[in-house]
């Protein structure tokens, strides 16, 4: 037990190591195969926990004592650094692995809202639907902030429209060839749209 | 950030939003084990592309009233 007293820091370093090799393997995808999907982000999800909550026992396992003892050996090794540099390092480290965090575990999302095998037909269609809807929302709320004109919203509106009539066309298509080339001319009309929102915003 | 960049920001978050309500739907209906959306859901979307066609037009209408 003495020795574990002693020696908890370093125990607990190891542990967050393996922890944090244990998460490098689930991006890695080295779980794959082994566990399904949803086991492996509970995996994640406990290690990353875990992880955190090992960390912070970590940096609360040292006594005052050891701390003076600590620092009074430091200070007298190396004289004390002018200036802040230790907290600015501190302060990048940790600047830099908040998004790191959030886009690691932002892929995680992300891999949660994929659909489960390919779209049929139906469903790709509804999901242009939805674009259609989020491309006039865009244009109404870019006219009402100023940031297109009432004439240039307009004409956004009119491209909009387009990609509106090719979607009716391939919601009501006799058969699977007509509506996916309607649907490509959706996809060509929204790109349109986007291009007007980016060239054409008011000054 | 520019004007115009702040349009295509809009433009894209809103997209992507919207593609993440999509997603959610299509699960839902890939979990039913259905490959059709139902009436009921069509009505929905349509329904919900023809009101916000008509706050933007109500936008446009207002800015070229007000000569922007």
């Amino acid at each position: 037990m003495n020795w574990l007293a002693n020696n908890m820091t370093k125990v607990l370093g190891a542990v967050v190591t393996v922890l944090g090799v244990l998460q490098t393997m689930i991006t890695g995808g080295a779980f794959e195969g082994l566990m399904d999907p949803r086991s492996i982000r509970w995996l994640a999800i406990v290690t990353t926990l875990f992880g955190a909550a090992i960390t912070g026992v970590g940096f609360n396992n040292s006594s005052r004592e050891k701390v003076a003892a600590a620092m009074e050996t430091a200070l007298r090794a190396t004289p004390p650094q002018q200036g802040f540099a230790r907290p600015l390092l501190l302060t990048i480290l940790i600047a830099l692995s908040l998004p790191m965090v959030a886009a690691l575990h932002g892929c995680g999302l992300v891999e949660t809202m994929q659909p489960q095998g390919p779209l049929t037909l139906d469903q790709r269609i509804s999901v242009a639907y939805d674009q259609y809807t989020a491309a006039v929302t865009s244009i109404g709320n870019n006219v009402r902030e100023h940031r297109t004109t009432g004439a240039d919203g307009q004409k956004a509106l009119k491209a909009a429209d387009d990609m509106r009539i090719a979607l009716d066309m391939a919601r009501g298509a006799p058969d699977v060839q007509t509506a996916e080339g309607q649907l490509a001319l959706a996809a060509n009309a929204l790109r349109e749209v986007q291009k007007y929102l980016d060239k054409r915003a008011a000054p | 950030m520019s004007i115009s960049a702040a349009a295509a920001s809009e433009f894209i978050i809103n997209g992507m939003l919207k593609y993440a309500e999509s997603l959610a739907r299509v699960r839902a209906i890939q979990a039913e084990g259905r490959e059709k959306l139902t009436p009921e859901e069509w009505r929905q979307i349509v329904s919900d592309a023809d009101a916000a066609r008509a706050v933007a037009q109500d936008e446009v209408d207002r800015a070229i009233a007000a000569g922007r």
